[in-house]
């Protein structure tokens, strides 16, 4: 398994060199061998400068490489931690010393605990001991971690964030650049953070951006289709394309492949163009069972639908946040 | 009986086979190092100026697709995301000028890459001839798309993937990121043939093939083409223009004003072939739409105070 | 008469050969068959790729002041035809004939003419 990791992980940066080499002229020499992907491995991409993406069997995690240590965005599922610790190492044998939870579904929060305990927690002096991995997340993931929320979500000790803030933002300094963990309120849920990593400027998105399926609503949560919407927005504010809205700011997607602004773009178009035929449908009285009928994903479905969340369970979510009590099931914004 | 036309007519049966043989060695290489100057006589009205409203004849199209055009306005290309697009790479060579040049390995002197960029928008792509695999599913997709070639014959194959989403006509007809794009280069003297197959499991039924062709421009220079994002139109920052089903009031306009029936303008892969043209003469006129009370409306109804709705576009 | 008209359209094709086209379609975005002025100050010119903009403060067919899109050429083709970045300026009164939007809340134009009565500079041509 870990040989497969780092064999991936040499493929995966020559990959990536010739991917953006335009114009450049290659090396010489012979073409790379073929890859094969093996079920169950972690795949690592390099994005831009420090960061690389991981793609995992239940998503995606993002980490920071550099000589303070290894920052890791996600830990994917519990299953996968073991893989997720193994590719982390064919990259840097530093030790893990934080990891941001974008929010608190278990595929991106389930290897929480064996990451952390395979890290460190570097401090002297009346500070927190107990070793390990430093975890943060707002407010509510850890809320519904630690079991405090009644959320499904809940997991043992040893998985819940050590550090949380609940205001918009919480900023660090690391591997030699700011690091943004920033709020989305009542996005995918009402825990939702993006980690902004600015000078490699790479944004790790978390489940407010799923560009492989439609962004999944979750309600129950505190999720909200125009709080999606403002998320993607965020993105798209933040990031500035290198030449021909292509480069430059890259998105690491909770889901999906690595994008850039006008991918997210092209996202945010579609999510507004339904969430309006919803919304006009709703203003003409319509019921659910009518509004799924008149299919208003219909030229979307083949890009975006999946087996576990068609075209149709994205129109209930949209349907059903449009027409909820504001608040309902949210926690209280980040102020 | 005049012996020079038949001596003509030999010479191109001769070439024409020449063409078609792909049992030549596979160093038969062509240099298509140079600049070339577009020849719009295929297709010119679309390439030109462009297509009307609602004007999918000719095309593979499927039922998505048609939906993605009937509710596609023009007003969306004024989103600062879109403004600075340039045509991907199964699209760009319907107009611009072309430069190609190629990268060498110094040492076996095998043409390692070819290059091509277009003067609208300057994008350069890379086809590679050196037999790397393309990237897996997770990584970036671009303009441009990852393009490797090998030679047929004397002709460039190319096979290209991880396009971005754009598409297959500049009125809303889309081209999924899921399609692959197959390219036949072919030099013959002065002229540089690119031909075009788009096929897309999302959005086309059939292979979708075009020809395009190049006439040898040595005087020609490229020259820069920035680009700049601005705030063409004011609206609200996160508005998107569109038509919701059933609004848009362009759909039978192009075929009423070209005496046209509707069936055809609605496209689909019948629409391609010549023989439809007989189905076209059962068909009624399609007539002209009502004006619009407000002419080509699209701003949706206004939706509930979104979380974090950010301010009119002057204060951004 | 069809051929005819084959004939001339190649030779057009030939004549537009080098010609960079435009990202978006006309035909799709205005209305070409009508025009429509507008008279008021300009409060924005943005020299640019992909296609200059004037930005032009004036009445609507109610009275109401709008800022209006009026959409020009590329850089390049304004300058074959005489016009660079200090040919207009904000705070310029002028009057604009072009092409009406097909979505009227832009309060767009496709230029066809500009006057600037103060000194009558002028322009007028097809915006490619």
């Amino acid at each position: 398994m870990k040989t497969s990791v780092a064999v991936v992980a040499t493929l995966a940066i020559a990959s990536a060199a010739s991917l953006f080499a335009q114009g450049a002229a290659p090396a010489a020499g012979p073409a790379p061998a073929a890859r094969t992907d093996g079920a169950g491995a972690v795949h690592v991409w390099p994005v831009q400068r420090n960061i690389y993406a991981l793609f995992g069997p239940g998503g995606n995690s993002t980490v920071s490489i550099g000589d303070d240590g290894v920052l890791v965005v996600d830990t994917m599922t519990a299953d996968a931690a073991p893989d997720l610790i193994a590719a982390i190492r064919t990259l840097s044998n530093k030790p893990i010393r934080w990891i941001i939870n974008t929010h608190s579904h278990p595929d991106h929060t389930g290897g929480n605990a064996v990451v952390a305990r395979s890290g460190v927690y570097i401090a002297t002096g009346n500070t927190r001991g107990g070793g390990g991995a430093s975890i943060l997340a707002f407010e509510n993931a850890l809320m519904r971690l630690n079991g405090s929320a009644g959320s499904p979500d809940k997991v043992p000790e040893a998985g819940w964030p050590t550090d949380s803030f609940f205001v918009k933002q919480k900023d660090m300094f690391f591997n030699g650049e700011p690091v943004l963990t920033m709020h989305q309120p009542s996005a995918h849920t009402d825990a939702d953070a993006i980690v902004f990593f600015r000078r490699s400027d790479v944004i790790a998105a978390g489940d407010v951006f799923t560009p492989d399926r439609y962004p999944v609503i979750d309600a129950a949560e505190g999720g909200s289709i125009n709080g999606t919407i403002a998320a993607l927005n965020t993105l798209i504010e933040l990031a500035v394309p290198e030449f021909n809205e292509e480069g430059g700011t890259m998105i690491v997607p909770g889901h999906g492949r690595i994008c850039d602004e006008s991918d997210v773009g092209d996202y945010r178009d579609m999510v507004t163009i339904v969430r309006d035929r919803v919304q006009d449908l709703i203003a003409k009285k319509m019921t659910l069972a009518q509004v799924k009928a008149a299919r208003p994903t219909f030229d979307y479905d083949g890009v975006y639908a999946t087996p576990s969340f068609t075209g149709d369970m994205f129109v209930e979510a949209v349907y059903r946040s449009l027409t909820a009590s504001p608040g309902a099931a949210s926690r209280s914004p980040a102020r | 009986m005049n012996g020079r036309p038949r001596a003509r007519r030999l010479a191109a049966a001769v070439a024409a086979c020449a063409l078609v043989s792909t049992a030549a060695p596979a160093f038969a290489q062509v240099d298509f190092s140079g600049a070339w100057g577009a020849r719009l006589h295929e297709d010119n009205l679309e390439r030109g100026g462009g297509p009307e409203m609602n004007e999918f004849e000719g095309l593979p199209i499927n039922a998505a697709d048609r939906m993605r055009g009937d509710s596609w306005s023009a007003s969306l290309w004024t989103v600062p995301e879109h403004q600075c697009i340039p045509h991907p790479a199964d699209y760009g060579p319907n107009f611009s000028q072309l430069v190609m040049w190629s990268d060498v390995d110094p040492v076996t002197k095998d043409v390692v890459a070819w290059h091509t960029e277009l003067s609208w928008m300057n994008p350069v792509r890379t086809i590679w001839m050196d037999g790397r695999p393309h990237p897996p599913a997770w990584a970036p997709h671009t303009w441009q798309g990852f393009s490797t070639g090998k030679w047929e014959g004397d002709m460039l194959t190319v096979e290209t993937t991880h396009l971005k989403p754009a598409y297959v006509r500049r009125n809303g007809l889309a081209r999924s990121e899921k399609a692959a794009v197959r390219e036949h280069f072919i030099r013959n003297g002065d002229i540089l043939t690119i031909v075009t197959i788009v096929t897309d499991p999302v959005y086309l039924t059939e292979p979708y093939i075009k020809s395009r062709n190049f006439q040898f421009d040595p005087g020609y220079r490229m020259t820069p083409y920035p680009c700049s994002v601005d705030v063409e139109i004011d609206r609200p920052a996160g508005e998107i223009p569109h038509y919701l089903p059933g609004a848009n009031p362009f759909i039978s306009e192009a075929a009423a004003k070209h005496k046209m029936p509707l069936e055809p303008a609605r496209g689909g892969a019948e629409t391609m072939y010549p023989e439809y043209m007989e189905r076209m003469k059962t068909l009624p006129t399609a007539t002209m739409p009502a004006q619009p009370a407000a002419a080509g409306t699209a701003a949706p109804p206004a939706s509930p105070a979104a979380v974090g709705t950010p301010a009119r576009t002057p204060e951004r | 008469m069809k051929y005819r008209v084959v004939v001339i359209l190649a030779v057009w094709a030939s004549l537009l050969a080098g010609r960079a086209g435009a990202h978006h379609s006309f035909a799709a975005t205005y209305f070409e068959d009508k025009t429509q002025t507008i008279e008021g100050t300009i409060v924005q010119f943005m020299f640019r790729n992909p296609h200059s903009f004037v930005h032009v403060e004036a009445p609507d067919d109610n009275g109401q002041m709008q800022r209006w899109a009026v959409e020009w050429a590329a850089t390049a083709q304004l300058k074959e035809s005489g016009v660079d970045y200090e040919s207009l300026k904000p705070g310029d009164h002028v009057i604009v004939t072009g092409n009406p939007g097909r979505t009227a809340s832009d309060h767009r134009l496709r230029m066809q003419s500009v006057e600037r009565p103060k000194d009558g500079w002028k322009w007028s041509g097809t915006v490619r």
